[in-house]
């Protein structure tokens, strides 16, 4: 299928637009460019619901006629689109084809009340077009799903920011896998096949029951009844299971939002660490306050130490000393020291080894002399008593290390020490509690209770998975035990050698259909799987025998988009991969599947490129304009709806390839974006032929000298007319 | 024909292939049968049909073949 032109009318404000489609091989984009809100996806639409009707929409259920049309009044909505189609037909053993051109007509009216409307049932209209006219065509849907088959819509009609959805994170996995799925599914048309074997084992029941009843046996109809029985449990277990998967995954992505709020709210004050922090400062500050409080106690010990005094009054009790020394010389404090001489009176013996026994001259001599003591008058006494005293007290020298003032010293930077460490601590308890005042106690609590309850809710779902696979596994086993049971009953019974039969004949059709379905779902993953791989890496300029990080990317058999790196790691693509490249993906994916599909149909993309710039956004518009090799009179096709940020820094790639470039331009956007009144009366897109160089009284933007944009003639071409 | 059509159509036919020959050319007209099974899905998606009433009367017409053979040997 190839397009030509398209007319839509009253499609949202597409109130009366023509489109025409670049049909040259060589040059084979067809370029819409249009800023936001200007009308692309509302074409993007309008070709969808033209050709599939409402199911080509992603919502049946929204309106489709302009905002502003008036309630109660009917408003026609039309699409027309001319394309070409080329048949293919086996003759003869050869392949021929077969080129013809047709208008499909897609109408129908909305009635609005306030928010509501009312639609009537679509009228599609088919029209193969030859020289003589326009021939009406019967069973119009029939034949356009002959041509392009609604599963693969959203393949060739694609929504460049909703294709992400193939890799983002915000879906849950199994979602992921099933789009991956479903879009493979849709281009081999297997939906068929699943259909098909569905109703088998329909027909394989009933066959099953016919069996039973129509058997003489007892025993053969209970059997019957319990294979039924089985197999619909057997059913009931695997969609419990499938639908237990789904929650687990939905609960999954719930954890792990959970998770992060849990940890954001942590790290706003780093909770943990800030109580370990305060109880340390605590301790050094406990720790710090009873150092000093004992270096206190100290320095009040030595402040009345006696050291003291001799430190401070050692000059002067050494003049003293000096001057007793010399009295004692000059023999006025006594020699004999009478306590001495008391002490000796009472061993009896003399220093020198004299006995002084009572009745000796030398007790008596010694006796003598302290009499003559007492005779020294009292300061005499004095004196001699410092004598003594200075004598035996007078400390020596003392070393530096014991020095009272060493002492001092140390003492004194001991307690800076110890008060600096007191007003470190004081400040880091301080800084800890200002901190953890700042934390929503009652936050984190909530966010972790919420936590829990999904860890605790998943394990639970998990368990009841595992139990709900071993339920499987034993109904598996008991419909193979029935079903053996069944034949060895049914073998032998006449009366069922017909229906045992056509219970063959149905088991051969569904072994087929199952097997063929598995088969072409792997075949056809590992092809879209290459051929995305290839383009991926061609679309970032990853070249792996340079040592590009990306080594390559692939589905995986659980359908899930993958990229591998050089080290052999796998990289998830939503939070490991940058968006350029995510991007590139997703193209990559959506491009092999059309690729892969071999069916000839436009490839049609609203806002393609968004996200990606330079050279990333130019590799990827370079591929997927490229032209078919050496066939000038390709069907290929691709249609790309572009702003012109998108376009800007690869217009030489259009000058190139865009075979057709029409500008869409919302009447709307003036005063605010557009330079020129458009003078409509109602909100609507008008068209210019404007290429993407080009910018005209219709199109002009406020901002177009940015992109380096020509003014074309005062008064343009206008093909869509303003009312 | 596209790619997808072509590969389901050889698809079929090899997995006819690995059933066993109950009778001769049985493979054949599994093929068949199954051919028409597709057909009538293809017609059910455009405009509902008793599909399940049809596929059951071609494997019951299948499974006749397969029952009158056997009557034969």
């Amino acid at each position: 299928m190839k397009f030509l032109a398209a007319s839509i009318s009253n499609f949202k404000l597409l109130r009366n637009v023509r489109m025409d489609f670049a049909t040259d091989g060589q040059r084979p984009l067809t370029i819409v460019r249009a800023e936001n809100a200007s009308g692309k996806t509302s074409a993007l639409n309008a070709l969808r619901w033209g050709l599939f009707g409402v199911g080509g929409l992603e919502d049946p259920n929204v309106r489709l006629s302009p905002a502003d049309w008036p309630d109660g009044s009917p408003c026609e909505i039309r699409v027309a689109i001319d394309f070409e189609h080329t048949l293919y037909k086996q003759m003869g053993g050869e392949t021929r084809s077969t080129r013809d051109r047709y208008r499909l007509i897609r109408t129908t009216v909305e009635r609005l009340n306030g928010d509501k409307f009312v639609r009537e049932p679509e009228r599609l209209s088919l029209y193969k077009l030859g020289r003589k006219g326009a021939d009406p065509l019967d069973t119009p849907e029939a034949r356009l799903s002959e041509m392009l088959p609604s599963e693969m819509k959203d393949i060739f009609f694609t929504d460049g920011d909703k294709a992400m959805n193939f890799i983002s994170s915000e879906l849950t996995r199994t979602t992921r896998r099933d789009q991956v799925k479903e879009a493979i599914k849709s281009l081999l048309g297997v939906g068929l096949l699943e259909d098909a074997a569905k109703h088998v084992k329909q027909v394989q029941s009933k066959l099953t029951r016919d069996a039973g009843s129509l058997s003489g046996s007892n025993e053969s109809k209970t059997v019957a009844g319990n294979l039924e029985q089985a197999k619909a449990k057997l059913q009931d277990v695997k969609q419990q299971r499938s639908d237990l998967v789904k929650q687990i995954d939905t609960l999954s992505v719930q954890l792990d939002a959970a998770e992060r709020a849990l940890e954001a709210a942590l790290q706003m004050g780093k909770y943990e660490e800030l109580v370990q922090r305060r109880t340390a400062a605590k301790t050094a500050f406990e720790r710090a306050e009873k150092m000093e409080e004992e270096f206190k106690v100290e320095h009040q010990n030595l402040l009345g130490d006696e050291a003291l005094s001799w430190t401070l009054l050692r000059r002067e009790l050494a003049r003293g000393v000096e001057r007793l020394n010399e009295l004692q010389l000059k023999g006025v404090i006594p020699r004999a020291a009478v306590p001495v001489l008391r002490d000796r009176l009472e061993l009896n013996r003399c220093i020198c080894g004299a006995s002084l026994e009572p009745g000796t001259q030398a007790r008596s001599n010694v006796e003598a002399l302290i009499e003559a003591q007492r005779a020294v008058d009292s300061e005499r006494q004095t004196l001699t008593r410092l004598l003594h005293m200075a004598q035996s007290h007078t400390p020596e020298e003392s070393d530096p290390a014991s020095d009272w003032v060493t002492r001092f010293k140390r003492l004194e930077l001991k307690r800076l020490q110890a008060l600096k460490m007191r007003e470190a601590a004081e400040g880091e308890l301080r800084y800890c509690e200002e901190k953890l005042k700042e934390i929503d106690q009652a936050d984190i609590q909530s966010k972790r209770a919420h936590r829990d309850a999904l860890r605790s809710s998943i394990h639970d779902k998990e368990d009841r998975r595992r139990d709900l696979e071993v339920d499987e596994r034993e109904w598996t086993a008991k419909i193979a035990e029935l079903e053996q049971r069944f034949e060895e009953l049914t073998r032998t019974d006449q009366k069922l050698k017909a229906v045992r039969a056509k219970l063959l004949a149905t088991k051969d059709v569904l072994t087929v259909l199952e097997a063929s379905l598995e088969e072409l779902q792997n075949v056809y993953l590992k092809k879209v799987s290459d051929r995305m791989s290839e383009l991926f890496l061609e679309m970032v300029g990853a070249d792996p025998e340079q040592g590009s990080i990306f080594q390559r990317a692939s589905i995986s058999p659980e359908y899930e988009i993958l990229v591998h790196t050089a080290q052999g790691r796998t990289l998830n693509p939503d939070h490991e991969v940058n968006g350029a490249s995510q991007r590139a993906l997703t193209f990559a994916f959506i491009w092999a599947l059309t690729e892969v599909s071999g069916v000839a149909a436009p490839r049609v993309i609203d806002t393609p490129l968004g996200m990606m710039a330079g050279a990333v956004k130019r590799r990827v518009l370079e591929i997927i304009s490229r032209p078919d090799k050496g066939a000038q009179d390709s069907e290929k096709q691709v249609v790309l709806f572009l702003t012109r940020s998108e376009i800007a820094q690869a217009d030489d790639i259009l000058d190139d390839r865009a075979g057709k470039v029409i500008t869409f331009t919302n009447t709307d956007h003036y005063p605010t974006d557009l330079v020129n009144d458009p003078r409509s009366s109602t909100p609507q897109i008008l068209t210019c032929d404007c290429t993407h160089r080009q910018v005209c009284g219709i199109c002009q933007r406020k901002y177009d000298a940015e992109y380096g944009l020509v003014l074309r003639g005062p008064i343009a071409a206008v093909t869509s007319h303003a009312s | 024909m596209s790619v997808p059509q072509r590969q389901l159509i050889e698809t079929i036919t090899q997995q006819c292939e690995r059933i066993e020959e109950r009778f001769p050319k049985y493979r054949k007209r599994l093929l068949e049968s199954i051919a028409e099974i597709v057909a009538v899905e293809r017609s059910h998606m455009i405009s509902h049909t008793n599909v399940v009433q049809k596929i059951a009367d071609q494997c019951e017409a299948l499974g006749d073949l397969l029952a009158r053979d056997a009557k034969e040997k």
